[in-house]
């Protein structure tokens, strides 16, 4: 294995101060590879997407660090590109001009910007659908507008903060797999972060529990099933039925440290 | 059955005229038969008549365009420094709590109030009609943009931060885009605003205009003059209103659901 691509050294994230101060992270410890897809799997509230909003430069940690090849993560910034679960389209641009906006903030000109766009609705299945507004189209093609969005731009780290979560069964399978194809291309280092524990272990290398708040890593699994795997192939029953029982041990220590939730 | 959901069908359709022609036939007859009054009120067919030969002679014409003249001025200049400096108060904590204090200092005096000091700095004449229709339309295209702008959704400029836009691109091409619906409602409201302005200015302080028009057919006991300006008035607003909502259904089709009132 290489040097990591992302590591995170004992990170702490409190909101707030005083008696109220709410922990969200307490001493996180993570080292991620290129090229690695990684879930963070977690119940709500558990501090998973302030993790990934720290990472992107969004948001900053109370102590510790995070590094992006050995360099700290200060600000936001186009090699760490985000997909976020409202999907952030803007809602006065096409299709189209969504998926070309970090091709505009590059100074692109338009003829490169307009191939490049092109190429990328092709991708995602979205020619037909590129001079049309996002209100105009389904949470699935929105999400796929956002997907492009975000792979245009060629960040070296892809940060998703439960993408798929608003959308129906169907839609997230198939938004999944394209999701895997296009990363099998690419092999960009992708941490994704998700309740769902079917689709962690369908689209991951590695997958990563947290408890709940404060949040800490609880295991830390990799996920060797061939790709395109199978939820319904008995490898993949095992492994769904080995992470479920960890997440119920997990539900019933939360349970006994707090009686009162 | 059939024929009497026709008769329902055909009474819904006549519903809208019903209490208008019902109206003018009994202020017709009533002026007609109500002895020394129909000087003071003249029946409804002679007030058309002046209101045809208001037209015909080009007087009306040149009333309106003055009107509108005052109110495309006033509103203009409401726009131009309405706008950034609502855009100034909605993004920088700084511009508001400078402009906070003045803003909400002025804004109740209603526009009428400003007349007897416009006419003492001013005079008698454009200046203080174009001052009055400024004064009165500002303040809701000020408050309007800098709610727009604090309204705007953070995860459209956070998706905008991770594609490496800059302070300077995330307000041209996230933060200004995304308020501007809220700016287009202030100036709608605005525009209803302008015309009242106007007519009361006119009514005061300047010697044309429909406002004019109309005070001065009272001072020679003219009221067939006095209802037809007021009709025109009515017009001319309602023409206002529908050149406002047509440009904004133009300029933000994106915007779901905002024309639909």
């Amino acid at each position: 294995m290489t040097a990591a691509k992302i590591v995170a050294s004992n990170l702490l994230k409190r909101f707030g101060e005083g008696p109220a101060a709410v922990t969200a992270l307490d001493g996180i410890d993570l080292a991620v590879p290129e090229g690695q897809f990684a879930c963070i799997l977690g119940p709500s509230g558990c501090g998973k997407s302030t993790l990934l909003f720290i990472m992107a430069g969004l948001e900053k940690a109370t102590s510790g660090a995070i590094t992006i090849d050995g360099r700290a993560v200060t600000d936001p910034g186009r090699d760490r590109g985000m997909l976020f679960q409202q999907f952030a389209l803007f809602p006065w641009r096409t299709a189209r001009r969504n998926i070309e906006f970090g091709l505009e903030l590059q100074k692109l000109d338009k003829a490169t910007r307009w191939e490049k766009t092109r190429h990328w609705l092709e991708i995602m299945n979205l020619q037909d659908f590129a001079d049309m507004y996002p209100h105009q189209l389904s949470g699935g093609m929105q999400q796929r507008i956002a997907i492009a969005r975000l792979l245009i731009n060629d960040p070296e780290i892809l940060l998703m903060d439960e993408p798929f979560a608003s959308l129906d069964a169907q839609t997230r399978t198939l938004l999944g797999e394209e999701l895997i194809r296009v990363w099998q291309q690419t092999r960009r280092t992708v941490l994704f972060v998700t309740h769902s524990v079917d689709e962690a272990i369908f689209l991951a290398d590695r997958l990563l529990v947290m408890t709940r708040r404060p949040g800490r890593f609880k295991a830390d699994l990799r996920i060797d099933l061939p790709r395109p795997r199978d939820p319904a192939s008995d490898e993949f029953n095992a492994v769904r039925r080995e992470v479920t029982h960890l997440i119920r041990l997990e539900v019933a220590i939360a349970g006994e440290e707090n009686p009162g939730a | 059955m059939a024929n009497a959901s026709n008769h329902k069908r055909r009474l819904h359709r006549l519903a809208p005229v019903i209490i208008p022609v019902v109206f003018i036939v009994s202020w017709e007859v009533a002026a007609r038969f109500g002895g020394h009054t129909n000087v003071l009120l003249p029946p409804p067919s002679r007030v058309f008549e002046t209101l045809f030969e208001l037209i015909r002679s080009g007087t009306l014409f040149d009333h309106i365009s003055a009107s509108l003249f005052r109110v495309a001025a006033g509103y203009a200049l409401s726009v131009i420094v309405g706008v950034p400096i609502g855009l100034a108060m909605g993004y920088w904590i700084l511009a508001e709590g400078l402009l906070s204090t003045t803003v909400n200092g002025l804004r109740p005096i209603p526009a009428s109030a400003w007349i007897p000091l416009s006419i003492i700095l001013m005079g008698i004449g454009e200046q203080p009609a174009i001052f009055l229709v400024f004064i009165g339309t500002v303040w809701s295209i000020i408050l309007n943009t800098s709610h727009g702008v604090k309204n705007v959704p953070k995860h459209l400029v956070w998706a905008a931060q991770t594609m490496g836009a800059n302070n300077a691109a995330i307000f041209t091409k996230v933060i200004f885009p995304a308020s501007l619906p809220s700016t287009f409602t202030g100036m709608r409201i605005a525009v209803g605003i302008a015309f009242t302005c106007v007519i009361v200015a006119e009514l005061i302080a300047v010697r044309s205009g429909l406002g004019y028009l109309i005070t001065e057919a009272r001072m020679l006991v003219r009221s067939d003059i006095v209802i037809a300006g007021m009709i025109s008035i009515g017009a001319v607003g309602f023409a206002l209103d529908a050149i406002v909502r047509f440009i904004m259904k133009r300029t933000l089709r994106w915007q779901k659901g905002l024309m639909t009132e």
